[in-house]
């Protein structure tokens, strides 16, 4: 029995009935992540038909662990042997369902012996997906796509917050410019799949021609090649997966097969948190509300100080004359914030008569 | 006071769904939960003068949208003791 020991994790392979065991317990993250990886190349290297990791005294498992157990998997399938993980605990077990790898890592049901796990978790399936939830587990799936596909530098999840695009989990930082370089210019594979809800693959920018705003950007910062997948939702594109490389024909049908996959992994990810049309429809309606606010707000100032007014009162006065002139109170107050920033504007004209006299 | 429930009425008129309609009056600076807004308009809790100002003030900008007159009453309207910035404005002019 091979045994590795770091401070806060501790994990070990023994072969029992020829099934190699990899026992693992604390805490599996960046520290741990070098002896995690040893133990699996052991166990991988035991040549047995079958691998089962026990991860019941595992207390916290991060992104790249995930990752790891990923990329440990396809090299079982590889080889022709099965992984399957057994007695995860509760937070992991809720973290492998939202990232949809319950299933492609064949996580053991919970046996009677955890019967108390069972029940908490059938609560813990109905409950909504935060947006900090999501957002996590959007940024797992990012990681581990990276972690699996040979030829990507760079992987990030694209989706529409406040009305507009937004890179939402990115692998790094070139990643996040790219998206914001493809945002910047309404242009690129990313954009073009979020918003139509087909897949777009450029194999070599130097010959690409569809996107000559963004694809100069791209090149400046190394990348040679892209993949987009959307993420679909009922039929309607509702973001997408993207995939860059730094090589030119990195990002073979291999690849592409792997992208489908988390793109469909994501979505079901988005399905999950919520009706997702309306949490986007949800999200713009907000921001539009917020914004108006602001602007109302900043209106209802302008009259407290120029009428001597109290809040309420100058919040009265501008309704009065919305009500009057049954113009909508934003474009009421749109046009006093207006008429204050005007290099002639003097502070003895009423706002009310400069609104008037517009209206 | 106007009749019990009668804010919800007036949103059922405007064709307004609950959520829309708060997201109008948040739009206006309301700051009351969508939950206890629906309370307010079925008159299961009672909206200060102000607020019930800025919900009135929701659906009537809705009922111009569709081209009616504001059939909704605001607080002065009802009776209530006008407020201090009432008359400041060329509303009284």
């Amino acid at each position: 029995m091979a045994v590795t020991r770091a401070p806060e994790f501790i994990g070990a392979v023994r072969v029992n009935d020829g099934v190699a065991v990899v026992t693992l317990a604390g805490e599996i993250d960046m520290h741990s992540a070098p002896m995690l990886h040893g133990l699996l190349q052991k166990a991988l290297g035991v040549g047995a038909p079958a691998v089962v990791i026990d991860m019941a005294l595992v207390s916290f498992c991060d992104a790249g662990g995930l990752g790891q157990l990923v990329v440990f998997e396809k090299a079982l399938r590889e080889a022709d042997a099965r992984l399957s993980i057994r007695a995860a605990p509760y937070a992991l077990r809720r973290l492998l369902d939202i990232t949809g790898l319950t299933h492609a890592l064949h996580v053991e049901a919970a046996t009677a012996a955890d019967g108390l796990l069972s029940v908490d978790l059938a609560a813990a399936a109905r409950l909504p997906l935060t947006r900090g939830v999501l957002d996590a587990a959007l940024k797992l799936v990012v990681v581990m796509a990276q972690a699996v596909m040979k030829g990507a530098d760079g992987v990030s999840i694209t989706l529409p917050r406040g009305g507009r695009l937004g890179t939402v989990a990115a692998s790094n930082d070139v990643v996040l410019q790219m998206d914001h370089d493809q945002y910047d210019t309404g242009q690129g594979p990313c954009v073009d799949a979020a918003t139509r809800g087909e897949g777009f693959t450029s194999p070599s920018l130097e010959s690409e021609r569809r996107w000559p705003q963004f694809v100069p950007r791209a090149r400046a910062r190394g990348i040679e090649s892209i993949l987009s997948r959307p993420l679909m939702a009922s039929q309607r594109p509702l973001g997408a997966l993207n995939v860059y490389s730094r090589a030119p024909d990195a990002l073979a049908s291999h690849e592409q097969q792997w992208a489908i996959q988390f793109a469909e992994e994501a979505s079901t990810v988005l399905m999950a948190s919520d009706d997702t049309s309306t949490a986007a429809s949800l999200d713009a309606e907000i921001s539009d509300a917020l914004h108006a606010r602001e602007t109302i707000a900043l209106a209802q100032g302008l009259v407290m100080a120029r009428q001597q007014l109290g809040p309420e009162a100058a919040h009265r006065f501008l309704v009065d004359i919305s009500r009057r002139t049954s113009k909508p109170l934003l474009g009421i107050c749109q046009a006093v914030v207006t008429s204050a920033s005007r290099p002639d504007s003097d502070g003895a004209t009423s706002p009310g008569t400069y609104v008037e006299e517009r209206a | 006071m106007m009749p019990t429930g009668s804010l919800d009425l007036a949103r059922q008129d405007a064709g307004l769904s609950q959520h829309e309609l708060w997201i109008r009056y948040f739009a206006l600076g309301g700051m009351t939960p969508a939950l206890e807004l629906e309370a307010v308009c079925h008159g299961a809790m009672v909206a200060t003068e102000f607020d019930h100002d800025r919900i009135a003030h929701a659906l009537n900008e809705r009922f111009t949208e569709l081209g009616r007159n504001h059939p909704v009453p605001y607080s002065q309207d009802l009776g209530e003791s006008p407020s201090p910035g009432h008359g400041a404005g060329p509303a009284s002019r």
